[in-house]
């Protein structure tokens, strides 16, 4: 059973090679960067069309955040370097973190879900968190990244790096539900 | 007793002398038996008395949750003390290595923290047991001591079946919500062990009785949670604000009202909450009380919010 989920964000670094004079990039492109090294020592590049905001350091490294799309990201990465006037490839390009989110339209018993997950799936699973005083939602952590259930049926994985991974992931919990959903579902 | 004879007069019965540990022949004077343990009641002292001398020949009970070196002696320096008694002292603070000096230190601030909300001896020992897990664990080493030892009381608390809320623990502690959180996850992390989920009957007892409600009340609020769980009308709410709102409509029901506020300050819930939480179960009031419940006022002037 296929869960369709849609990605929210995407963290990329980028190596771009080269030392970079922020208050000269700054200056040049004050509309849309912002440079105060009181506060922090990176340029924030906030792109539009589409929205993203990158922090570019002197030393040449990009963080690239709200992306939509890991191409995206990548596309964003691109723009800052059109921006420097810089020409050689990039050194590295480094997906560091995907939030996606999804919704099961169903409500769910969060206990019950808690207890199925202690019985059935201890050995897929990292660690599970459910304290009511603490957060609301259900936390479950894997080896390589992290999901949290509410009971509206709201689910969000992140932490993953890469487009597979998190297909898996959606498809063990599509598993999960279609073989212990019974118990936790409600409505 | 077992059966000592003198062996000269093998009828004579013979008598204990306390003072020495001995048994003795009243015939002939023979020691019969030395070395007799005495089962007689130990002496208390109390810290007023002015006594020249302590009869007690022991110290404080073992603990095993302290280790080997849990002597109650300790060297205290006066003012103005001569070079040798100083030596004592930091000889003795040398000897004690760090991890029973936080051992030391966690009881001494669980038992603070227990005393405030006048917690059972038995929670305040599976704390320091739990504190002493952890401590060898070494999983918590960052945090500070309050923090852990808070964490360790929840967790007792939780794991004896009367928890505390968080924010309970929070009062009688100078750690944060947050903090007293994040051990208690690493605790759980570290043990292994997982613990009941809280619901609201555990709380109904505490707040009921720290707002002066009679029994009937506390048992109508307890049905009603209970009731309202089933019938799924509270589905994502916390058992707390559960617990509150129905302390409210039972308190709201019966002679002795009581405020969301009042409630939402023993609870520790927002009366916010409580009214929205307590909204969600208006529509169905009659089923959710008790059926032999004495009403004050009516189910149909129950109020709105």
């Amino acid at each position: 059973m296929g869960i369709n989920h849609r990605i929210v964000n995407v963290v990329a670094t980028c190596d771009l090679g080269v030392q970079i004079n922020l208050i000269e990039y700054a200056s040049a492109n004050s509309d849309v960067v912002k440079y105060d090294p009181n506060v922090f020592r990176a340029a924030i590049t906030r792109l539009t069309t589409p929205n993203s905001t990158v922090l570019v350091f002197h030393t040449g490294r990009l963080v690239v955040a709200g992306a939509k799309s890991i191409e995206m990201a990548r596309t964003q990465a691109e723009r800052i370097k059109g921006l420097l006037k810089i020409c050689k490839p990039p050194l590295s390009f480094r997906i560091q973190n995907i939030v996606t989110s999804a919704s099961l339209d169903k409500k769910l018993d969060l206990v019950s879900l808690y207890a199925q997950i202690m019985i059935h799936a201890q050995e897929k699973i990292r660690s599970v968190t459910y304290e009511v005083e603490i957060f609301s939602g259900l936390q479950i952590k894997l080896d390589h990244g992290c999901i949290i259930i509410f009971s509206t049926g709201k689910i969000i994985v992140t932490g993953f790096t890469s487009q597979t991974l998190i297909n898996q992931c959606y498809d063990e919990i599509g598993i999960f539900l279609d073989q212990q959903g019974h118990s936790f579902v409600r409505a | 007793m077992s059966s000592l004879q003198c062996p000269i007069h093998p009828d004579a019965n013979l008598i204990e002398d306390h003072r020495a540990g001995d048994i003795i022949c009243p015939e002939c004077g023979l020691v019969v038996g030395d070395r007799l343990v005495d089962v007689g009641t130990e002496w208390r002292s109390f810290s007023n008395e002015k006594s020249g001398t302590d009869p007690s020949r022991v110290g404080a009970p073992e603990n095993p949750v302290m280790g080997a070196s849990d002597l109650s002696t300790s060297i205290m320096v006066g003012f103005g003390a001569s070079d040798s008694s100083q030596g004592l002292a930091n000889a003795q603070r040398k000897n004690m290595n760090n991890s029973d000096r936080q051992m030391n230190q966690a009881i001494g601030i669980i038992r603070e923290m227990s005393e405030r909300i006048h917690l059972a001896r038995p929670i305040q020992d599976s704390a320091a047991k739990v504190f002493k897990q952890i401590l060898d664990s070494k999983a918590l080493r960052g945090r500070s001591n309050e923090a852990q030892a808070a964490a360790c009381l929840y967790f007792a608390c939780r794991k004896e079946g009367v928890p505390r809320t968080f924010k309970e623990i929070c009062a009688v502690s100078r750690v944060s919500k947050k903090d007293i959180g994040k051990c208690f996850k690493l605790i759980l992390r570290t043990l292994e062990t997982s613990i009941e989920q809280i619901t609201s009957a555990d709380f109904m007892s505490r707040f009921c009785g720290n707002l002066d409600l009679p029994i009937a009340v506390q048992t109508a609020a307890t049905r009603i949670a209970k009731k309202a769980v089933e019938l799924d009308l509270v589905a994502a709410r916390s058992p707390i604000s559960i617990a509150a709102a129905a302390i409210y409509m039972a308190s709201q029901a019966s002679k002795d009202k009581r405020t969301a506020k009042e409630i939402g300050e023993v609870a520790g819930a927002a009366e916010q909450t409580i009214k929205q939480t307590y909204k969600f179960l208006l529509p169905r009031a009659r089923e959710l009380f008790p059926p032999e419940f004495k009403f004050v006022t009516p189910v149909e002037q129950l109020p709105a919010s």
